[in-house]
């Protein structure tokens, strides 16, 4: 007997309002974008005294800040592609299906 | 002076300033990191956005970009407590003055003065003493001659700046307990292993960050199945859509979306296609895949360029051998190698012509087998697809090098049943010392890399 699989099998509905998924991507971009650091305190650190831990402290300093700037492109510009790359691929799946079925 | 080598310096109040304005920083940091986490939580919990898709897009923030926030904020603490550790060391360990100011040069200088006064003393003061006691000797007779003591000035300059010792004195103290401080504080430092930290946490970011730029909103869907649905009728194999290689040798325990204990790359493997098998090696899923149906590279081909640039960054061998179906040129090309995050192991692709790029041949569903015989003599499942590639990637076996993969042998089958006895003889001319025939009635082949 004919079984309809797909639907027993995912059992699930599928839906996106496009409107709030965009504004919540929206701000996680804007909030992702605050996320940053003033670079001034590297510089800064070097200065602070002349030991051999300030050093190592401004070295790390330096490479956190690096991180936080990675982290900060990563949060504000490609996660928010690849969130917005799943609502345009739904978008793009829901208009090619019609076409299908026109 | 070889206690200190270069000069150091430290000023407590400076100190003190630079640290206050970085911890404010920090902390405004930290908020702006709360008000990010709260848009994740209202990603999360977005009711308006349904469907597995859409739970395992949820389920990668949750745990892995909050995870991603979590170790970057905790690095961050771990950042500032190395600068607090600093400070309150510096107060209990060399002084705790909160203007305390401390420059070794300086200290040296001091210290080089204070040793030649001494020794002027020293040298002044037996001079005087010695014509002291010879007054007293010649002219003592005739009253009291009092013999100057130089003892107590002496040791007053031994106990400052520790006269003739190198490594005594008041002065050498201080700039010992400093350079000690700032020795053990290093070692500390070290021992948090913040930059290795930091660089993992880099690097996975990026891994992350590059799967995330390379997303495109694919182009699948019923019409793309008609149309090759259609074509398929003309000349695919028997094995047409029949059966994927995770039905034909089961799933891992996590198939369903991805693989759940490996969030941080989901992107990667989601975009890849990548799901566990049953063998807990990596496969990649051309039937039914999170990215709506279809490995997406397929619309981006394959070329010499990719395999150079694959090259440079992964272990890796490859191999290609050429056939015509149809009045169509295709190319088999498989490899081995270590691939980052995946594993050691290889795969096997159909493509569309023969030239330098090649369009991966979508419509050729062929039966294949892939096993591969690891350096360390161990051996992988069979694991069989109806598909036009397939892989098997094995987790546990990683950092080949070379040596390493030339010890590796991936075996490779393929049903080529398709082919007329024409092509199949040309194939076979062409590739017969290089092909092991299984079975020549259905045409079917094995070979090695």
């Amino acid at each position: 007997m004919w079984e309809n699989k797909a639907v027993t099998d995912l059992a699930t509905e599928v839906y996106m309002d496009t409107e709030v998924f965009t504004e919540i991507v929206d701000g996680i971009a804007t909030s992702g974008y605050q996320c940053h650091l003033d670079s001034s305190f590297v510089k800064d650190s070097e200065k602070m005294a002349k030991t051999d831990i300030t050093d190592l402290l401004s070295e790390y300093t330096s490479k956190y800040y690096d991180l936080a700037d990675n982290y900060k492109v990563h949060a504000s510009e490609l996660l928010p592609h690849g969130l917005s790359t799943i609502r345009d691929s739904l978008i793009k799946q829901d208009k090619i299906i019609s076409e299908a079925i026109d | 002076m070889s206690i200190v080598g270069k000069s150091k310096e430290y000023d407590s109040e400076i100190v003190a300033s630079f640290m206050s304005d970085l911890f404010l920083e920090h902390k405004k940091y930290q908020n702006r990191m709360l008000q990010l986490e709260c848009e994740f939580e209202r990603y999360e919990t977005n009711d308006t956005h349904r469907g597995k898709a859409a739970e395992a897009s949820k389920e990668y923030i949750r745990e892995g970009e909050k995870r991603f926030q979590y170790e970057i904020l905790d690095a961050n603490s771990m950042l500032l407590h190395l600068y607090d550790h600093m400070r309150d060391m510096f107060s209990s360990k060399v002084d705790s003055h909160p203007r305390a100011k401390i420059k070794t040069n300086v200290l040296l200088e001091i210290e080089r003065h204070y040793k030649n006064y001494y020794h002027d003393v020293k040298e002044s003061g037996d001079d005087i003493e010695t014509r002291a006691r010879a007054i007293e000797s010649k002219f003592g007779k005739y009253g009291k001659v009092t013999i100057p003591d130089f003892e107590p000035s002496k040791m007053a300059y031994k106990k400052f700046c520790g006269g003739d010792s190198e490594n005594s004195g008041y002065l050498y103290e201080c700039i010992d307990k400093f350079v000690r401080f700032d020795r053990d504080e290093c070692e500390y430092a070290e021992s948090m292993q913040l930059p290795e930290k930091i660089d993992e946490l880099d690097t996975r970011l990026t891994v992350s960050s590059n799967a995330l730029s390379m997303m495109h909103a694919v182009f699948f869907g019923m019409k793309h199945y008609s149309t090759n649905l259609a074509s398929a009728s003309v000349g695919t194999p028997k094995y047409w859509y029949e059966k994927d290689g995770f039905t034909q040798n089961g799933a891992g325990e996590y198939n369903e979306l991805f693989d759940k204990t490996s969030l941080f790359f989901w992107p990667t493997k989601a975009l890849w296609d990548f799901r566990y098998g049953k063998d807990w090696n990596y496969h990649v899923d051309t039937h039914n895949s999170i990215t709506f149906g279809t490995c997406w590279q397929q619309f981006m081909g394959y070329m010499e360029l990719y395999d150079a640039g694959f090259d440079f960054f992964t272990e890796m061998r490859s191999d290609q051998m050429e056939f015509s179906y149809g009045g169509e040129n295709y190319t088999i090309w498989y490899w081995k190698g270590d691939y980052m995050n995946l594993g050691a192991g290889g795969e096997c692709g159909i493509y569309k012509d023969t030239g330098y790029f090649k369009e991966c041949a979508t419509n050729m569903n062929l039966h294949m087998t892939i096993k591969v015989k690891y350096v360390d003599g161990t051996e992988s499942e069979i694991w069989e697809d109806d598909t036009w590639w397939i892989t098997d990637f094995n987790p546990k076996q990683n950092n080949y090098g070379e040596l390493s993969l030339i010890a590796t042998t991936v075996t490779y089958t393929i049903d080529m049943s398709f082919l007329t006895d024409s092509e199949w003889n040309d194939f076979l001319e062409i590739y017969g010392e290089k092909v092991k025939v299984l079975s020549d009635g259905d045409k079917i082949i094995e070979f090695n890399l």
